[in-house]
């Protein structure tokens, strides 16, 4: 079993850009697996990478299946936050008319394509689904880089916030045929906000919230479940990061960030590091005056800077659990790959 | 400043200031959150919403260096005030209506912080201005805010930001996306995807790829390895394996910097791993003499 992992149903792995989180989230998901458990890994972040780790062409929304050399289960999947939001509205919507006046609006194209931060509130929305969902023991969370890691995690409040803010329900109150008195500052500020934005899109968004009637409450209650899910004892965060200094420099942050909302890391990873062995790599000439040793001697420097870096960041974070990952010569392309990455998570 | 994160795209935004200044540009360097550590290596831990001079009392440069960050709500209220709203400016802000608007509609945000640049762009206050992006997929949804309002607000002040901002982009002398990758598989597959969708769907002009960390080559070192033989002691199999890692690592370089150029047809320009774990001053100095060296070499 990996250390520091047992017994959760998710697993979100956080980390700087750059230092194989995916690749790390892939591979944390072998290792659930060998020890037994059915485990999906969820990537969020909008880039290939898990696909292309697994030696897949593709991953979609739902999950699929791989096989290999595990006695629980490997499923991956890639977050489709278009495909999600659809889904939610069929799943929720009342009756077929209502599904489709959401997803003719203007709109609804735009927040899930172009625009940010839908497709945060959708990966919430997706954890909720596959934490629920049968076929799994664990899922395992792939999410974007640094600081859009927490823009995930805090969108469940966000979007509780926003349901919940006087303001929404003013702008709604009027379509909902309440016939009571709305709050007259509210209006100004809503005025306001037309005068900004135009009063075009302003109408839209009306229109938008308002086509959501009755479902708000289901928005509204799922986002509160996973805040609380993403809180509770069953959720372990898993550190990723590289031994360089940008990387333990952002990973200090995140792990800050985790702090401040009571998120205790139970791991640390150090991947992607120079191989251990050259840290201390026996007796070196006094003058390196060959290029093997004047190579030698630039390589066995930055290991040992590597490990002491990594030293000091697990005792600044006060982490016992620390798992260093040699570097791969080649990019991990496949389910050997992976394997070979998940053996050395393994505790033994 | 586009690429993904970690691949050193502020370090190279901080270079191509410098580099500009030391050709005589007025140059600002525009970071969009406080996050960014780009006026680090001219020993500024953290930018504000007014610009400061990086170079004071460090370099005798023609041109200038300045630093500043663009954040949404500082350009709101900005924006605002330039638009004879300034008094309600500030009340937005403490209602949470600026929350519940972006909330509704993401992407105003973005819009904000490119108007700012587009304003700061057209005062003619510097003659470059070099703004570091979100990491990655994140740059493609920031530049995209713009086309995004456009096609969702008809009327009034964010359309006319947002017209703004793409009669910008739409002019390749005004503006153009210098991409960032470190030469290994994962950054250059992201690179080359972004890069499609940045031209095709945000209509952004794509300036040289710069390749960052390119390890150097140290010559001889493979036929030393071979004449090296078969080692038992300590020091013997931490040469070979030293070695070995680093004919491997540039051989492996090499070969993704040979992909990329056939994936992107772009100029590359490739700045060299300096073996040091932050890069001050000097660092900078050396990343800029390279950059500047092989913009010449590639005619720019």
């Amino acid at each position: 079993m990996v250390p520091g992992l047992e017994g959760l149903s998710v697993v979100v792995c956080l980390g700087p850009g750059g230092v194989g989180k995916t690749t790390t989230s892939a591979a944390l998901a072998i290792a659930l697996a060998q020890a037994g458990k059915r485990v999906v890994v969820l990537t969020i972040d909008p880039a290939r990478r898990l696909a292309d780790a697994m030696g897949l062409d593709d991953l979609s929304n739902e999950p699929r299946q791989l096989s290999g050399d595990w006695s629980g289960e490997v499923w991956a999947a890639m977050l489709d936050a278009n495909a999600t939001f659809r889904a939610v509205v069929e799943e929720h919507a009342a009756d077929s008319t209502q599904a489709e006046r959401i997803v003719s609006n203007r709109l609804f194209g735009d927040l899930t394509s172009s625009l940010s931060g839908t497709h945060e509130y959708m990966a919430s929305e997706r954890l909720h689904s596959l934490n629920r969902d049968d076929r799994f023991d664990v899922v395992v969370l792939d999410t974007p880089p640094s600081r859009h890691a927490f823009d995930f995690l805090d969108s469940p409040d966000r979007l509780v916030r926003f349901v919940d803010h006087p303001l929404y329900r003013s702008i709604l109150a009027p379509r909902q045929g309440l016939m009571r008195m709305v709050n007259v500052a509210a209006q100004m500020v809503v005025r306001t906000i037309g005068r900004v934005v135009g009063a075009q899109l302003l109408d839209d968004v009306v229109d938008f919230f308002a086509a959501f009637e009755g479902m708000d409450e289901g928005f509204r209650t799922r986002a509160a479940d996973v805040s609380e899910l993403l809180a509770s004892a069953r959720t372990g965060y898993v550190l990723v990061t590289t031994p360089r200094v940008e990387a333990v420099e952002a990973t200090r942050w995140i792990h800050d960030g985790l702090n401040q909302r009571s998120m205790t890391p139970a791991l640390l990873i150090a991947n992607r590091a120079m191989p251990q062995e050259l840290a201390n790599p026996g007796r070196m000439p006094a003058v390196a005056t060959s290029a093997i040793d004047r190579n030698l001697e630039q390589l066995s420097q930055m290991a040992s800077d590597e490990k002491e870096m990594i030293a000091e960041l697990a005792a600044r974070l006060e982490l016992d659990r620390v798992v260093t990952i040699d570097d791969q010569a080649e990019p991990i392309g496949d389910l050997t790959g992976l394997s070979v990455v998940a053996r050395s998570l393994m505790s033994d | 400043m586009a690429g993904k994160g970690g691949v050193g795209k502020t370090t190279l935004g901080a270079t191509i200031g410098l580099s500009a200044a030391r050709s005589g540009l007025d140059t600002i360097l525009v970071e969009l959150d406080g996050h960014s550590s780009l006026g680090r290596p001219f020993g500024h831990a953290q930018l504000s919403y007014d610009d400061v001079d990086l170079l004071a009392g460090q370099y005798e440069l023609e041109g200038s260096l300045r630093g500043r960050q663009i954040t949404p709500d500082d350009a709101l209220v900005d924006y605002l005030a330039s638009s004879g709203l300034d008094q309600i400016g500030s009340r937005l802000l403490r209602s949470g209506a600026v929350d519940v608007v972006s909330t509704a509609a993401p992407g105003i945000r973005d819009l904000l912080a490119l108007g700012k640049i587009r304003q700061l762009e057209t005062s003619g206050e510097a003659d470059l201005i070099v703004v570091d992006a979100p990491a990655a997929g994140h740059a493609l949804t920031f530049l995209r805010a713009a086309t995004g309002l456009r096609s969702s607000s008809t009327s009034g002040p964010v359309r006319d930001q947002a017209e703004a901002v793409l009669e910008m982009f739409a002019d390749e002398s005004r503006c153009q996306v210098v991409m960032v990758t470190l030469p290994e598989e994962t950054p250059i597959n992201e690179l080359v995807e972004t890069a499609y969708d940045i031209e095709d769907e945000v209509g952004l002009k794509l300036g040289p790829v710069i390749v960052n960390g390119v390890w150097p080559e140290i010559d001889g070192l493979a036929d030393e390895l071979e004449a090296l033989g078969r080692q038992t002691s300590r020091i013997g199999r931490s040469r070979e394996l030293a070695s070995r890692y680093r004919l491997n690592r540039c051989a492996a370089q090499q070969a993704q910097c040979g992909r990329l150029s056939e994936e992107l047809a772009l100029p590359q320009a490739q700045v060299p791993y300096l073996f040091r774990h932050t890069i001050d001053r000097d660092g900078l100095d050396q990343l800029s003499d390279a950059l500047d060296q092989e913009l010449e070499r590639l005619g720019l």
